[in-house]
């Protein structure tokens, strides 16, 4: 006969492997969508849709929309630019799963990292949570690049727009009953403040630590900081619990 | 030739003498012909003119004379009818003391004063000698098109030039010229600093930058941004600029996190 300790590891071993045989699936999924869906114009607003995110001011253009069966639910990614010219000025980056009802999101790591300018976190349960924080982005093609950073260096290419190495911005996630809905909104680092002469950004540029050396690059992250709290309501109107 | 200010300023003169004649008050500023209106407004704009106060609204009317004010964390972009733009930054004051437009040579005038703040002035279609700036203890002429201007706490101005080339006129005396990438400053008691232009102090950079961002990320983006991005045939050796540090750089270095992971 079993004591009541050697039930309850066997519950965690149980949990432990249930969340492995999860979280594979969605890291992989994560990382391979890939597919092309067709462009389209769309106006920012506060009104989105109901299953949209809520898009800045201004005229976006949709550049990728794919939506792809995973080990017990679905993962969507979509992405949108806005263009001032022939520069990409901003992007808002979507990633959204939905589990079936037997499977909850574990508390997400990336809710904390040292890396990030400024974080804000919910605090987490089981199956709820939320976190926003602001950071630079790695635009970076080189060794295995995300998806992401494919799809928009390549939507750059073909329509000859100026993207940059590094956009700086702020990430949204919520998770609720196994829904999660992570949403990035950047801004083109080199139009914020302008780099040195016959030079671009690189994301060593927007480190911690080089943001701490600059006070105009922390003018630019602060700005990003209050327009995240001012923003994050619009986001829990779209996922909210 | 177009002449708004002119206009107004006739309207208001004979507004004014029919007035004085009847014995009644001046001409309310809704008698005014606008001047340019607001194309951005982030959190607390107000202006003022002719003593009436009210909140200054996303594509609302500019006026002759009007005071703008901008609050904490809070930034305005107004666009003339010469499409000069005038961007105020947070706690700043300036009123559009002239705005005369008028095509030809020697027809027009626009000046600008900044009373404390932080603004940026790109100036529009009329020619560069039309455009001047006044704050408490200096005036700068326009030889160019884009530069920012500070009055800080203590009074002392400082400009710094992005585009074109400006002349700083201290009110203690002595002119400066300050091109494109410098600096230039005149004390609280209307002296031109030494060793000026330099290039600007950081805190500058970042007073200037503070515009750019609140402008930038609370709503579309400054023409006058991208167009500073994209000309002067630079835009293509960015474009590749950009795209080999792309093709350089691994999603995984340095700190920062990558698009999608």
């Amino acid at each position: 006969m079993r004591t009541r300790a050697q039930r309850w590891r066997s519950l965690s071993l149980a949990a432990i492997v249930a969340s492995l045989a999860l979280g594979v699936p969605l890291l992989l999924a994560g990382c391979a969508v890939d597919d092309r869906g067709p462009t389209a114009a769309v106006t920012g607003g506060e009104a989105g849709q109901a299953a949209e995110p809520p898009l800045p001011p201004g005229s976006w253009k949709t550049v990728h929309r794919s939506r792809q069966d995973i080990p017990h639910g679905v993962a969507q990614r979509a992405i949108w630019i806005s263009r001032d010219q022939d520069v990409i000025d901003r992007a808002v980056l979507e990633f959204a799963m939905q589990l079936g009802r037997r499977w909850e999101f574990q508390p997400r790591q990336s809710c904390a990292s040292a890396d990030y300018f400024s974080q804000v976190t919910g605090v987490p349960t089981v199956d709820t949570g939320e976190c926003w924080h602001v950071r630079a982005v790695n635009l970076g093609t080189a060794g295995d690049p995300h998806p992401v950073n494919l799809i928009l260096a390549e939507f750059a290419r073909s329509h000859d727009l100026y993207l940059p190495a590094v956009m700086v911005g702020v990430r949204f996630i919520r998770y609720h009953e196994g829904r999660l809905l992570q949403l990035d909104y950047l801004w083109n680092a080199d139009l914020l403040l302008p780099p040195p002469p016959d030079r671009v950004w690189t994301p060593a540029d927007w480190s911690n630590d080089a943001v701490a050396a600059d006070p105009a690059k922390r003018t630019i992250m602060r700005t990003l900081q209050r327009w995240g709290q001012d923003w994050e309501p619009k986001v829990a109107a779209t996922l909210p619990f | 030739m177009r002449r708004r200010r002119g206009q107004a300023r006739a309207i208001s003169g004979a507004l004014v003498a029919a007035v004085l004649a009847a014995g009644t008050v001046e001409p309310s500023p809704t008698q005014a012909e606008p001047v340019g209106h607001a194309r951005q407004v982030v959190r607390s704009v107000f202006g003022t003119v002719d003593a009436v106060r009210r909140p200054v609204v996303v594509d609302g009317d500019v006026f002759w004379r009007e005071q703008i004010e901008t609050g904490d964390e809070s930034a305005s972009r107004i666009v003339f009818l010469d499409e000069t733009t005038l961007s105020t930054g947070p706690n700043s004051r300036v009123v559009i003391d002239e705005f005369v437009y008028a095509a030809g040579p020697g027809g027009g005038r626009v000046v600008i004063e900044l009373g404390r703040g932080v603004m940026r002035f790109v100036s529009g279609i009329q020619p560069s000698s039309t455009y001047s700036v006044r704050t408490p203890n200096a005036m700068i002429g326009v030889r160019g098109t884009d530069f920012v201007v500070i009055v800080d706490d203590s009074l002392r101005t400082s400009v710094f030039v992005r585009r074109g080339a400006i002349t700083l006129a201290a009110a203690g005396g002595g002119e400066l010229s300050v091109g494109a990438g410098r600096a230039g400053k005149v004390d609280a008691g209307g002296h031109l600093a030494p060793g000026e232009p330099s290039a600007p102090e950081s805190q500058e950079v970042a007073a200037a930058t503070e515009i750019t961002a609140l402008l930038a990320i609370s709503g579309e983006a400054d023409p006058a941004v991208a167009a500073e991005a994209g000309d002067a045939g630079a835009l293509s050796a960015r474009k590749a600029q950009a795209a080999a540090a792309r093709a350089a750089t691994a999603a995984s270095a340095s700190g920062a996190g990558c698009g999608g992971c």
